[in-house]
């Protein structure tokens, strides 16, 4: 299921793909995978996610 | 002593060298620029899947060499076999990592790895040509020769196929 929370976050701190996977130590490849739901994130780098971010873990990642 | 024992002894003594000789260029010449390969946890991941690849498919030569055994094709036991099952596995680890975007680490510099990637293939096949009366070393240059161009395209592949943009999304 695609992160839309993510990219939305992710692009209210004008942020690129390439920015918050700098941010956060991992690849690009990465921050695309977790935003398309092709990749299920360790609740490591989710919480370095939400950091970046200045989110909760359950403003990105919790479904209803 | 025969002429094997002494064939083998000449190959452990080739590969020990080759290895001293890495060692000493890497440690005295190479260290300021060398780059420990970091990965993330997906690319991790990843290569533990190309690895289980690379397993199953050394396991099914392997049973393919034994099950020719049974109509009397000796394959199994010879060197040339084995070797062939060792760059097998290697190529689909390399090509499964390069295709699940795992074999290039992060702070790695793809340029410079396919620059010299290209370089060590081309030797390997120019020593194939100039070694062509001698079955054995032209055989293990062409192989590796071989491996690291199928290496090289399936990178070019994952270039097509996944060119690096900014947001690659559906």
């Amino acid at each position: 299921m695609k992160n839309l929370r993510l990219k939305a976050a992710r692009a209210a701190k004008d942020l690129s793909q390439q920015a918050l996977a700098d941010l956060v130590g991992v690849s690009r490849q990465t921050i695309n995978g977790i935003e398309k739901g092709s990749y299920n994130p360790t609740i490591r780098l989710c919480i370095a996610i939400c950091k970046a971010l200045d989110k909760t873990l359950d403003e990105l990642f919790w479904e209803e | 002593m025969n002429v094997n024992l002494y064939h083998a002894l000449g190959f452990a003594a080739g590969i020990i060298v080759t290895l001293l000789v890495f060692l000493l260029i890497r440690r005295i010449w190479l260290g300021k620029w060398r780059v420990r390969s970091e990965y993330d946890e997906r690319q991790k991941a990843a290569q533990g899947v190309a690895y289980r690849n690379a397993f199953w498919t050394m396991v099914g030569y392997m049973m393919l060499g034994w099950g020719l055994n049974l109509f009397d094709v000796e394959l199994s036991t010879s060197p040339l076999f084995l070797f062939v099952g060792v760059l097998l596995g290697v190529l689909v680890y390399a090509v499964s990592c390069i295709l699940l975007d795992a074999y290039m680490g992060l702070n790695e510099n793809p340029r410079r790895w396919v620059v010299v990637t290209a370089v060590i293939a081309a030797v390997n096949l120019v020593c194939a040509l100039c070694n062509a009366h001698n079955s054995a070393v032209w055989t293990a240059n062409l192989l590796c020769g071989l491996l690291l161009v199928a290496v090289l395209l399936a990178f070019g592949v994952r270039a097509l196929l996944h060119p690096n943009r900014e947001e690659d999304e559906e």
